[in-house]
């Protein structure tokens, strides 16, 4: 796994999206819809994918995730739940705007990293791709 | 401990000793079942999550590995309550598994690794009462969480 550096040039209100592969990424329970807890946590990279917030990015995404909702986070967000945000256009399989978002204040698959993790997925809002 | 989920050397451990004929077997078999209802529900769940798990490039891997839906079983093993609320399983980017157990205002989850770490959240209303890291044969821990959800400890 390359070494990942936080992308210091993303201004803070940068919108981050997730792609919900799975209808259970999102539920219902107690309230209105939103990402599940978990949709921010990668049981094995422990980096899980973004994508920059744009017209070409959100292009791309829909023909490969048709019908699918995003949750949506600001790069603020991410840093306030110890996460860091690395640009990784390699990895985004020709989707432009790929990041990876890192937990690097807690440890890995801690209670802690499970939190911060939670935190970020409570600030997120769910939208159509 | 119910023996209808234990690995091999669990399950000869309970094997009566006495000469049984292959109906009978199948009868206590199924009885373990029907004694707890919500376990052959959560053995088919993980099934089918082990068999829908694919890789996303560009988003996450959400192939289960052997050693969650292993770790997952096992933790199940240790769960002697009969009548439980019939868990949700979801599969996360990374192959874990997030289990939850659902009961009124309680929640117990449980998040799986495939490193065999499981994290503990208990909920009340949403709101984190306690969390714990845990491995799958901490029997104890497992068995007080889904009583606390329960609201009987």
């Amino acid at each position: 796994m390359p070494e990942r550096k936080h992308d210091a040039t993303l201004a803070e209100d940068v919108r981050l999206l997730r792609v919900l592969v799975r209808d259970d990424w999102i539920v219902t329970k107690g309230g209105p819809e939103r990402a599940a807890s978990f949709v921010f946590l990668d049981g094995r990279t422990h980096e899980v994918s973004c994508y920059i917030d744009s017209p070409e990015a959100r292009n791309s995404l829909r023909e490969r995730f048709p019908e699918r909702k995003v949750a949506i986070v600001t790069v603020r967000g991410a840093t306030d739940s110890g996460h860091i945000v690395a640009r990784d256009e390699e990895g985004g399989e020709g989707i432009p705007g790929h990041v990876v978002l890192v937990q690097v204040e807690a440890k890995r698959e801690s209670k802690d990293h499970i939190k911060k993790t939670k935190q970020l997925a409570g600030t997120s809002t769910i939208e159509m791709l | 401990m119910i023996a209808a989920v234990s690995t091999g050397p669990m399950l000869e451990k309970v094997q009566p000793r006495c000469t049984q004929s292959a109906s009978t077997s199948l009868f206590a078999s199924a009885s373990l079942f029907e004694s707890a209802p919500w376990l052959n529900d959560a053995l088919s769940q993980i099934h089918e999550l082990e068999n829908a798990g694919k890789n996303y490039p560009g988003i996450g891997d959400l192939t289960i590995a052997p050693e969650t839906g292993a770790a997952v079983r096992i933790l199940l093993s240790h769960i002697n309550l009969p009548l439980l609320p019939r868990p949700a399983f979801a599969s996360v980017s990374g192959g874990a598994i997030v289990m939850n157990f659902a009961a009124g205002e309680r929640d117990a989850e449980f998040t799986v690794f495939p490193s065999g770490t499981v994290i503990l959240n208990l909920l009340e209303r949403g709101g984190l009462a306690r969390d714990e890291e845990l491995t799958p044969e901490d029997g104890g821990r497992i068995q007080d969480a889904l009583l606390w959800a329960l609201g009987r400890l």
